[in-house]
Parts: C-alpha cells; sequence; structure tokens
C-alpha cells in the first residue's frame, strides 16, 4: 500500500537551492492489495495481524520517493495531485522492524503534526497543511483529558 | 527553482481528513477553494468529528484503531544534495511508526474499506523531529478546513 503526504513540500540544500514536490511511501516490494471478496473472509483484526508477521519476516519496508514538481504544478491545494510522470526521486528507505507487543508503545501519546519539520523541508502554504496542528492539539488535549487509550 | 512561501493560513482549523477517506478520482477537477481565511475553530471542528464518527473516549477522533511499530529510515545520497536536513545524513535514523485505519471506532473491523495511515515520527540528532500523517490517497477530500466542516456535517 502506497501513503501519500499530500501537501506540497519544499526542500532546501546547502547552496540555499529549493526543490519542491509532493512525497508518496512505496513499498520496496510491490504493492499488495485484496478483492473485495477476498477481503470479507478476513478476520476483523486481520490488516494487523498480518502486519506483524511481515515485520517479522523482514518483509516490511518503503522507500521514500518525492516528486518533484514543475513550474506551474500546484503544490498547495491538497486535492489536487501532481500531473503523473513527474520525475520520482527516492530519498531513503525505511524499514519497519518491530511492532509494539500490545496496544501499548510510544504511540499512545504522540501527537503527528506533519507541520513540525526539521530545519532543510518546509511546507508551501497549503491551508490543510497548517489547518491540522490547533485540531490535533484539541484531540490530543481531549484524549489526555479522558485517559488516553490506543487501539 | 526559486519558490516563494505563500503566507500560513491564519484560520487555526481543518483537519484530520482522514476520517472523510479519500478524494476525488484522478482526472476529476479539484475542489473550488473556498477562502482560507474564513475561520473554522479547532473545536468546533473536533467536536463535528465527534458528533459525525462517534465519541469513543481516550481514542484519536480519527486514525483511532492503529498499532505503534518502529523502524529505521537511512537517507539516499541524491537526498543529501537536495536538502541539509539531518534525516538524510545516509546514518540510520529511528522511526516511530503508526498505522491506522480512518475513523473514530478504535473496534472497527479491518476488513471494510476505509484509508489507511502511516503516521511517522524521524527522531533526529539534537533533538529535531520529523513527524508525517501520510495516507493511502493522493489527495484529501476538502481543500480548505471549510470544506472539510460542509463535508462532515
Amino acid at each position: 500500500m502506497n501513503y501519500w503526504g499530500v501537501h506540497g513540500f519544499a526542500f532546501t540544500n546547502t547552496k540555499g537551492e529549493k526543490t519542491a514536490g509532493k512525497w508518496v511511501f512505496e513499498p520496496v516490494s510491490g504493492l499488495q492489495g485484496l478483492t473485495d471478496e477476498e477481503a470479507k473472509t478476513k478476520g476483523p483484526s486481520f490488516l494487523f495481524d498480518d502486519l506483524r508477521q511481515r515485520v517479522a519476516a523482514g518483509q516490511v519496508a518503503f522507500n521514500f520517493n518525492l516528486e518533484i514538481a514543475q513550474a506551474g504544478d500546484k503544490l498547495d491545494n491538497a486535492t489536487v495531485p501532481l500531473p503523473e510522470g513527474r520525475k520520482k526521486v527516492t530519498l531513503g528507505q525505511l524499514r519497519v522492524t518491530s511492532v509494539s507487543p500490545d496496544a501499548g508503545g510510544s504511540c499512545l501519546t504522540i501527537n503527528f503534526d506533519p507541520n513540525r519539520m526539521p530545519k532543510g523541508v518546509e511546507g508551501l502554504g497549503d491551508p490543510m497543511l497548517t489547518a491540522r496542528s490547533a485540531p490535533y492539539a484539541v484531540s490530543l488535549g481531549r484524549r489526555l483529558g479522558e485517559g488516553a487509550k490506543q487501539q | 527553482m526559486n519558490f516563494t512561501l505563500a503566507k500560513p493560513a491564519l484560520a487555526t482549523t481543518g483537519l484530520l481528513v482522514t476520517l472523510m477517506g479519500a478524494a476525488p478520482a484522478a482526472g476529476q477537477s479539484a475542489a473550488p477553494t473556498a477562502p482560507a481565511t474564513t475561520p473554522v475553530s479547532p473545536v468546533a471542528l473536533v467536536d463535528q468529528f465527534e458528533t459525525t464518527g462517534g465519541k469513543f473516549e481516550g481514542y484519536r477522533r480519527s486514525g483511532a484503531k492503529g498499532i505503534c511499530a518502529m523502524g529505521e529510515f537511512v537517507g539516499s545520497a541524491e537526498a543529501k544534495n537536495i536538502s541539509t536536513a539531518t534525516a538524510f545524513s545516509g546514518q540510520k535514523v529511528p522511526v516511530i511508526v503508526r498505522f491506522s485505519t480512518g475513523g473514530a471506532n478504535p473496534k472497527a473491523a479491518d476488513n471494510a474499506k476505509s484509508q489507511r495511515n502511516m503516521a511517522l515520527e524521524f527522531e533526529l540528532p539534537n533533538g529535531e523531529v520529523w513527524q508525517h500523517g501520510n495516507i493511502s490517497a493522493p489527495v484529501f477530500g476538502a481543500a480548505t478546513p471549510v470544506q472539510l466542516l460542509g463535508r462532515l456535517a
């Protein structure tokens, strides 16, 4: 399964040159899908059970790919993808090495806010990107007040 | 290429389109953009998520059902050429990964069709972090918070 970043981002190098685009994580082993019929035969937790097995077998890895925008491409609208055929560069590889054994794990109180970027990466004015911070924080506040749970 | 940064939206809004799942199919025209500065309070938006998706105390209001994992990222030489970010040093970077399915119900069945998410937190040197909220579609279903609220209500 592919995972897209959706928003436009720009990367800056040591010379101050900017490269802009939209990214996508693509599985190293290729896409795997199920037909509707196959999906119906699976149990209600098959996704995560299946993931545990595949991680244990070392089969879960993604190429972090950046599709590079050309002049005129829209980078500030979350409903507009880049045109097909844009040059793609691989920024590196993400390998999933272990899965939390139960509903615990470090994710419980992490608020995954895509506006938290390191130096060398910046957003490109997509209003849906900047808009994610505050409601995520509100949700985290409610969860912590209620007693945060996961899974 | 030079890219000028647009001013960030003033609205403190919009969000978690993950609840709404993927967007128009490729080839359809883009959703019209209402003014991005139309205010939608984040509280109102989260309230709407709870109304639409159900309220499950303690859980995320979207992407409630998930699994936490650890990973490692190694940047490429090409990445180092385009960005100074330490994520691309070429050294192994620890990453916290959370896979989740769309929606507010932490007990939702996996075999129903829904959006999937892969959230990431790269643990970088000197206390920097890089967080992602990646989704299983190339686009969102709304271009602005106002549109998102309209879709949920």
